[in-house]
Formats: structure tokens, C-alpha cells, sequence
């Protein structure tokens, strides 16, 4: 069991109905065939932009909506059939820090209550002078000073609450901690003070991290595995180095140089009025596509090392941009 | 003082307060913005939350939050005291002279109006007959701004369109009004990676186009640095770096400006940096110099007097103890 | 909407003293009608049901202060006996609707779906009739019944009492529901909802702990609001001979008693009644947030 992934993702599928003014029903295809493997104590870094489906991922992950196919197994456990009693062990395996730290806090309720919630809920086995124990453990880990505790939400600042979320998501004891945006809403002097956080922590608390993010920069600090999603669908999955260091895909490529500012080396054509629904999503913006993009392909493996690419041309052989 | 007429500058601001009065007391989000603006010319702000990138914007356009007024500075425009501007005048300032782009550019557009209306309405507002038809102006515009069928997006109401096209429409709006200066209030913040850069150049392309200025704010220093020749760092309601592109990026003065250099660039193996410490409360006045608790080359001088002020020449300006030249 | 000096004070000055001066006169007087609806008992002069025939209709005077009626009842211990009647029914009745009508509204707000369209619906044929058809309606249904009968205890001494209360909570469900609901709806998807869910918060949990918090300023100003209201519902429908019946003290029908010989130019059976009425709605206009409540700039929800 010790070996074991910790969380595993076959083949995760959504689709929501989207009901019109009168009568028409449209299904909406959020993610789909999304598959990978968190290892114990490691990080995976899931990138993507707006519609890429990263946060729909993270809300099956968590439990907060069911997939329409496929399974995700925690522990070897699927979750998906799981009535909210069978839940209820699983819940304190796998928690979450969310994107906007001042709307992730009850604005009426003080921070230490708060924090307190999974703990107390996610824990009968722990007595409540253990819990208030744990409690005052993960805070001070958190470096969050004393003084703030009882405060409400309004008298912190986004860097602070961020912690203090943090905090909150480790007090169960999870084994997988699910981070959506973590950084997007702070400053820049105070991203590298999280990061650094989330770093000692993992060693500290021996969590797994789902990092999800559109910041790759932050991702690469962190993440030691890499999934690159675009409109619902893996495009690239590989390490940090490969990704980064020989980015496969064109869109993992618009990516970096999107993320450095210098996009005169690669850039994607405007993002059209309907997206795809068949073929490759990204031939419409791609500057390489030629006809036979218009198949739909599939996630194969290029290269060595287990790096997967969805996209024909760049499995046989570098592509690069005009 | 500067003499804005006498060095040509289209908008001066000098020592700018502003003051809001709220229930638990005065809140001071300007205290004394020194800042220049050339005709034709790109400058950018940055600053974290709080720092007052947003208030300036808001001053220079007289634009305050209830319970807000400037109560100290000076602000020119060509020579002409905007503070001391009656109604008619400030309404032909606001748009014929000086245009606003915001940050959210859906909410920014009337949603009950079409692109078309909003666009020709603005351009009549602004403009005369002299200046031609305003819905010819409208399509080459949008053409202008790469929409590949202008005519369509004339047609759509905004909820029809996604945020790229919604901010390159506000952008539209913006040049509509035929200005002298366009403010940018972090115009692509809430747009995808790959689409900010291009949003970002069709702006600087098309304000240049026209010999108009820009002043673009942002909390991310590489959006600023992609568009603006000189560049202002602002700090607790002041800008305390100012300079060239060139100069900010490579051989920044401020302890300040060098530290959030180093928190944007995440380099592999090392340490992510940040700044230890608190952002200053602005419900106080710093006679001092606000950084020196976070300060990494704080002096025993930093602690006794007020900020020097070191303006080698008029498009270099540095509020900082420790002057230029000791990088 | 309780700005933020005032949170900074101690619950009990919050309640006391108002925004401006002139809350705080009128929630003054609100508290000094709800200690006469408290120890009227002791304090009446005469026994307010107990006619006296050979004293009818007599002017204020220093025996009867306020004067008596057609049966020569005191109408000054009638009116005092009639604060505990009507502030009494209005506050059950809007407890119970406003309560059932803020819980339902937050569960709306928080599963959405058929759950919140059913209960939409279900508020639109309430509010649908006017409020006296309402009253009308649940009388004649409800108003013959002795289902109630064993039940009676305390205030609730009499079926047309129970059925007005009924009345009360009816006309107020609806309105709590749809402001509750209102103002909730942006925190069905809020992150700290979602961040709950994950500690494994139910669906009721959250509403209790995080939805009905949340809406607490709203519901505290509904129910100042809906307190004066209800006054005038009960009055109202006393007025037209349902609910409350001679010669249980109720403001409402005395008002209809006095009615009746005011063009004799015998005024002070109808007035005194009707002032009551006026005072105790006035009075609870002292909690209500309204123009002449300063507005914090800086705070968002204003």
C-alpha cells in the first residue's frame, strides 16, 4: 500500500447540460478521457487557461461533483458511486485551498473557527483538547502570528488568509492537498513567500499537491510532473524538465512564451467564436495546422521518459514556430 | 513645482493627496504622486494592491470614491489646472482629452446597448462632423483592432462577447473618443495568457498610431514592461522609481523596484523571493520613507528624515536615501 | 447593513441606541410599550373585561383616564391590556414565518434547482391574494374548527387567536423567503461554501453555520419591518370582526367598537386605540435602515 499512488485519474470525464431560454438543452463537454497518477509527497501541476477544465478536475477530485465517466481513485478506492456517509473517511483525505483567500472564509465567522471546521467534522477520532492541540499546530506552521487567530476574515491580508487557508486544508491530516490558483489573486512579494511554504510543508506534512495553476512559472518551482489541458483535454503530460525544458506541444510552447511576455517567438491566432468540438481544438489557432489536423487525436506517447503529446506532428519530431 | 508648459509635458501631476473619509476614520491612498506625461508617449505604473495605482487614475480624471477628495497637489493638463475645472470643462477634459480603459471589460460596456451604438455615441460625444462618420470610424477601427468581420461584432451586445473582444472593443471606445491620453487601468488581468500579450500590443500599436499618450497600470511589471518606454514604481501612495524601461529593468535604483524585480523572475533551483514583511497601512501619513521597515539597505538617515528627492534629469526621478549609483 | 463603528460596540448599546438621535428616541419608546405589554397586569386601573353598565360611554375623566365604551369597559385598561395582545401575536407570528420563511429561503438559495422553483412557487400563489383575502380565507377554513381547542394555553386562549397568528406567519414566510433567498444566492457557489463541503458540512449544517449568518443584517431589518406590519394586520383584521373578538382587549376591534358612536362626537373610544396602533408602529420604524442612517463609504455592502 506504501508504494501505491495515492490518487489515481482514469479516463475522467464531465459533461454539463446547459439549458437555453426555452426548451433547448446543449451538453457542454467540460473535460474529457483526462487520466494520471499523483505519487505519495509529490506535486502535479496542472496548467491550462480559462475553459482549459482544470477546475472542474479539482472539483471531481474533491467530491464536489461527480464525473459523468470514468473513475478516480483514492487509496485504491473509486469515489465515484460513494453514498456522503461511505464518504465521510475519504473526505479528510483529499482538501483544498482555493483561488481568492478573502472569499474562501466565511466573512461572519473568525479565522481559528474557521480553520477549526475540517477538524472537527473530519476527526471524531481525535479528542477536542487534540483537536485544539492540532489546531495550534498547523497555524503556527503556517507562520500566521497569534494575534490574528480570532480576527474576522476582513482584518487580514490576502497573503495572510492564504496561509491561514493553507492551515485550514492541512489540519485533517489529508494525504492530498488540491490547490486551485493559489497565488493568481496575491501579489508578487508575497507568491514566492507562499511557494515557499507550500514547499516545507509537503516536506513537513508529507502531502501530495494537485497544483493547478495558469502561472507556469509558479508550477515549475513546484511540481516535479506536468499536465497541460486545453478545452477539456490533456494536450501534453510529462516532468517539469521535459515540459519545460522541450515543450512538445504547440500550446504548451504559446504557453511558456506567453508566460515570459516574449511572444513574437511563438503566438496562437485569436481565440475563435465556437471551439472545436472534434479534431484537434487547437488547429484553429495553431500556426503549423495543416488538413490532417482536422482528425482527432489522440494522447500517444513521444520521446522517452513517458511523456505523452496530443498532437501528430509534434510526435514525429520537434515542431517550432514560423 | 514643476513648470508643465515650459518642459512640454501634456499631464503633470505634483505632489497629489487624496484623502477619504470613511466611518473608522481618514484613509490616505495618495501621499504626493509626482508624475509626467509627454504627448505620444507610453508610461506605465506598476504597484502592488493598495499602493494607489488605481487612485491616481481616478485623480487625474477627478473621479472620486464618496467620501474622497484630492486635498493636496497640483494636476495640469496643457498647462491648465484640472482641479480648478467648472463642469462643462471637465466634461469635454473627461473623453475628448483624456479616455479610460477598465479592468473588468465586460461590466465596462452598457450591456442593454449594442457595440455599434456604444461605439458611434461616444465618437459623437467627442468629436464634430470634421472628424467624419462615426460609423465608417467604427468598422475601420475594429478593423484596426483585428476583428476579422467588424461588422458582426458591431451587431453583438456585450455578453455576446468573449473578454478578449469585449477589452478590444473597450479599447474602440477609448479611441472613439479621439484623446490626447488614454488611461489603462490593468486592462488585461482578467484576459488568458495568450491573449494578453496580443491585447496588449494591438493597444500600444494603436494609441501610437494616433499620437495619443498612455498611462498603463498593472501589478505585473512584465505587462508594463511590454508596453511603456519609462516606467513609475509606486510604493504606500507614492511613486518612488521612475525611469526608462531600460533603467528600471537592468540597473534599478530603489530597494523596492529590485525586490519585486527578483519576485517576478522565478529562476529553477533557487528560492522563490518575496518581500518579508507587511504592505504599509494607509490610514497613516509617512513623513518617512513608508519601505524602510521591509527595507533591505535601510540607514540610520532613513529613520530621521524625509525622503530625498534625486531627479538627474526630467524623465528620471528616485525617492530614496541611498540616491542612484549604488546598485 | 451594520457599519463598522457599530460593531465595534457592545451588543446591548447596539440594540439600545440607534443611528441618529431619532432611532434612538423611537426604539425608546418601542421598549417602554414592551414593558407595558410586559407588566400591564399590574398596572391597569380597572379589570379591562369587565363592563360597568352604569358608567357607558364616559368622557376622560381622573376615574377613567382615557374614558370608557358602550359597555362601560376602561379603555385606558384596554389599551394597556391590548399591547400584550398584539405585540404578543405579531412577534409569534412573524417569529414563525419570518424563522421558517429564512430557514426555507437559505435552503433555496443553497440546493437551487426544483428545490428553489417549487418553493418560488409556492410563494407566488401566498403573496398572490391580497392580505385580507388571506385572513378571510384561513378564517372561514380554519376559524369554525375546535381542532385547536385542547391546544389553547396562554396567549393562544382563543381559536380566532391561533388562526390570526396563522395569518401572521403566512403573510411573512413569503417575504422572508424571497429576501433571504436574494441576498444568498451569490454564496451557492462561494469558495468558503465549497471549502465547508470539503470538511463535511451537509447541506443543512452549511445553511445553519454559513448561510443564515450570512443574512442575518437582512433578516434583524425584515424584522423590525415586518413587526410594525404585522400590528397593523392583526388590528386590521380584528377590525373587520375576524380574529379577535370582544371582549378580549384588542386594539383593532376596539377601534371598530368606538366606530360606531364617533359621529355622536364620543371620540376618545376609537382614538386612544388607534394612537396605540400608530405609537407601536412608529416605534419599530427606530430599528429599520433608511435615508437618515449614515452610509459608510468605505464599507462594500453600502
Amino acid at each position: 500500500m506504501a508504494d501505491s499512488p495515492i490518487l489515481e485519474v482514469r479516463n475522467l470525464a464531465k459533461t454539463y447540460r446547459v439549458r437555453h431560454s426555452i426548451g433547448r438543452v446543449e451538453t457542454v463537454r467540460a473535460v474529457q478521457e483526462v487520466s494520471f497518477v499523483i505519487e505519495r509527497g509529490r506535486t502535479l501541476g496542472i496548467v491550462g487557461e480559462s475553459g482549459s477544465g482544470k477546475s472542474t478536475v479539482a472539483r471531481c477530485l474533491l467530491g464536489l461533483t461527480p464525473p459523468t465517466a470514468g473513475q478516480v481513485l483514492l487509496n485504491g478506492v473509486q469515489l465515484g458511486g460513494l453514498k456522503a456517509r461511505q464518504m465521510r473517511p475519504h473526505r479528510r483525505l483529499v482538501q483544498m485551498v482555493f483561488q481568492m483567500p478573502q472569499a474562501s472564509f466565511d466573512p461572519t465567522r473568525t479565522v481559528r473557527s474557521s480553520v477549526a471546521q475540517p477538524l472537527r467534522r473530519l476527526r471524531p477520532d481525535m479528542r477536542r483538547p487534540q483537536q485544539d492541540e492540532r489546531l495550534r499546530y498547523v497555524l503556527a506552521a503556517v507562520s500566521l502570528g497569534e494575534e490574528l487567530w480570532d480576527r474576522k476574515p476582513a482584518a487580514l491580508s490576502g497573503g495572510q488568509l492564504q496561509r491561514a487557508a493553507i492551515a485550514r486544508a492541512l489540519a485533517p491530516d489529508p494525504e492530498l492537498v488540491v490547490l486551485d490558483e493559489p497565488t493568481a489573486s496575491l501579489d508578487l512579494s508575497v507568491r514566492g513567500e507562499i511557494l515557499t511554504l507550500l514547499q516545507q510543508l509537503q516536506e513537513e506534512f508529507r502531502v501530495a499537491f494537485v497544483f493547478i495553476s495558469h502561472d507556469l512559472e509558479a508550477v515549475r518551482v513546484c511540481a516535479q510532473e506536468i499536465v497541460v489541458m486545453y478545452l477539456g483535454q490533456v494536450v501534453e503530460r510529462g516532468t517539469v524538465e521535459q515540459v519545460f525544458e522541450s515543450p512538445a506541444h504547440p500550446y504548451t510552447q504559446a504557453l511558456i512564451a506567453a508566460s515570459k511576455f516574449t511572444a513574437d517567438s511563438f503566438s496562437l491566432g485569436p481565440r475563435g467564436e465556437t471551439d472545436p468540438a472534434a479534431g484537434c481544438r487547437l488547429m484553429p489557432r495553431c500556426p503549423l495546422a495543416e488538413s490532417a489536423c482536422s482528425a482527432e487525436q489522440d494522447l500517444v506517447p513521444s520521446g522517452v521518459g513517458g511523456r505523452m503529446v496530443r498532437c501528430w506532428k509534434a510526435v514525429r519530431g520537434p515542431v517550432r514556430g514560423p | 513645482m514643476t513648470a508643465a508648459p515650459a518642459n512640454g509635458a501634456l499631464l503633470t501631476l505634483s505632489e497629489i493627496e487624496v484623502t477619504i473619509h470613511t466611518a473608522t476614520g481618514p484613509v490616505h491612498p495618495l501621499q504626493g504622486v509626482d508624475l509626467e506625461v509627454y504627448p505620444g508617449e507610453t508610461v506605465g505604473l506598476v504597484g502592488e494592491s493598495g499602493s494607489g495605482k488605481t487612485m491616481t487614475l481616478r485623480s487625474i480624471l477627478r473621479l472620486m470614491p464618496p467620501g474622497g477628495a484630492v486635498t493636496g497637489g497640483a494636476i495640469e493638463w496643457e498647462g491648465r489646472p484640472v482641479l480648478d475645472m467648472d463642469p462643462d470643462e471637465l466634461q469635454s477634459y473627461r473623453g475628448a482629452d483624456v479616455a479610460m480603459i477598465y479592468q473588468n471589460p465586460v461590466s465596462a460596456l452598457d450591456p442593454m446597448l449594442k457595440v455599434k451604438r456604444q461605439i458611434v455615441d461616444a465618437f459623437e460625444a467627442n468629436r464634430n462632423e470634421a472628424d467624419g462618420d462615426p460609423e465608417e470610424f467604427a468598422r475601420s477601427t475594429l478593423r484596426d483592432l483585428e476583428f476579422g468581420d467588424p461588422e458582426a461584432v458591431l451587431r453583438r451586445y456585450p455578453h455576446q462577447l468573449s473578454g478578449g473582444m469585449a477589452q478590444r472593443v473597450n479599447i474602440a471606445l477609448a479611441l472613439a473618443c479621439g484623446p490626447a491620453l488614454i488611461l489603462a487601468d490593468e486592462p488585461t488581468t482578467g484576459l488568458d495568457m495568450t491573449t494578453q500579450i496580443r491585447v496588449l500590443d494591438l493597444l500600444e500599436r494603436q494609441v501610437s498610431a494616433r499620437n495619443a499618450a498612455l498611462l498603463f497600470i498593472s501589478h505585473d511589471l512584465r505587462a508594463v514592461a511590454r508596453v511603456s518606454r519609462r516606467i513609475g514604481i509606486m510604493y504606500a501612495g507614492r511613486v518612488v522609481e521612475f525611469g526608462t524601461r531600460e533603467r528600471i529593468l537592468n540597473e534599478p535604483s530603489h530597494p523596492y523596484t529590485r525586490a519585486l524585480l527578483e519576485c517576478v523572475d522565478l529562476r529553477t533551483g533557487e528560492r522563490p523571493r518575496s518581500i518579508p514583511g507587511l504592505v504599509p497601512k494607509m490610514t497613516e501619513v509617512y513623513e518617512l520613507c513608508a519601505f524602510r521597515d521591509r527595507c533591505v539597505s535601510r540607514m540610520e538617515v532613513c529613520d530621521r528624515e524625509p525622503l530625498p528627492r534625486c531627479e538627474p534629469d526630467e524623465r528620471n526621478m528616485l525617492l530614496c536615501h541611498l540616491g542612484y549609483g549604488n546598485g | 447593513m451594520v457599519t463598522r463603528s457599530q460593531t465595534d460596540r457592545s451588543l446591548l448599546s447596539r440594540i439600545f441606541v440607534g443611528p441618529t438621535k431619532g432611532r434612538t428616541v423611537r426604539r425608546s419608546i418601542f421598549f417602554l410599550l414592551l414593558l407595558v405589554a410586559v407588566i400591564g397586569p399590574w398596572i391597569v386601573t380597572h379589570d379591562p373585561i369587565r363592563p360597568d353598565p352604569f358608567n357607558t360611554l364616559a368622557p376622560p375623566s381622573a376615574e377613567h383616564w382615557f374614558g370608557t365604551d358602550r359597555l362601560g369597559l376602561d379603555i385606558f385598561s384596554r389599551v394597556v391590556a391590548g399591547t400584550r395582545t398584539d405585540f404578543t401575536l405579531a412577534l409569534i407570528g412573524v417569529l414563525l414565518g419570518g424563522g421558517l420563511g429564512s430557514l426555507m429561503g437559505a435552503w433555496a438559495a443553497y440546493r437551487r434547482g426544483w428545490v428553489d422553483t417549487v418553493l418560488l412557487r409556492v410563494v407566488e400563489v401566498l403573496q398572490s391574494f391580497p392580505v385580507l383575502l388571506l385572513g378571510l380565507a384561513l378564517f372561514a377554513a380554519l376559524g369554525s374548527l375546535d381542532i385547536f381547542e385542547p391546544f389553547l394555553f396562554g396567549p393562544f386562549d382563543d381559536t380566532g387567536k391561533v388562526v390570526l397568528t396563522i395569518a401572521i406567519a403566512s403573510v411573512n414566510f413569503p417575504s422572508y423567503l424571497r429576501q433571504v433567498r436574494s441576498v444568498l444566492l451569490p454564496l451557492t457557489d462561494a469558495e468558503f461554501v465549497q471549502a465547508a463541503k470539503c470538511s463535511g458540512l451537509g447541506g443543512w449544517g452549511i445553511v445553519w453555520k454559513h448561510f443564515i449568518p450570512n443574512a442575518r443584517g437582512q433578516i434583524l431589518a425584515l424584522f423590525a419591518l415586518t413587526c410594525a406590519y404585522a400590528i397593523q394586520i392583526i388590528a386590521g383584521l380584528s377590525f373587520i370582526g375576524l380574529g379577535i373578538e370582544p371582549p378580549h382587549p384588542e386594539w383593532g376591534a376596539m377601534i371598530r367598537e368606538g366606530a360606531t358612536v364617533i359621529i355622536q362626537g364620543k371620540w376618545w373610544a376609537s382614538l386612544f386605540p388607534g394612537a396605540a396602533i400608530a405609537l407601536s408602529v412608529y416605534s419599530l420604524t427606530g430599528f429599520s435602515v433608511g435615508s437618515d442612517t449614515p452610509i459608510d463609504p468605505a464599507s462594500p455592502s453600502s
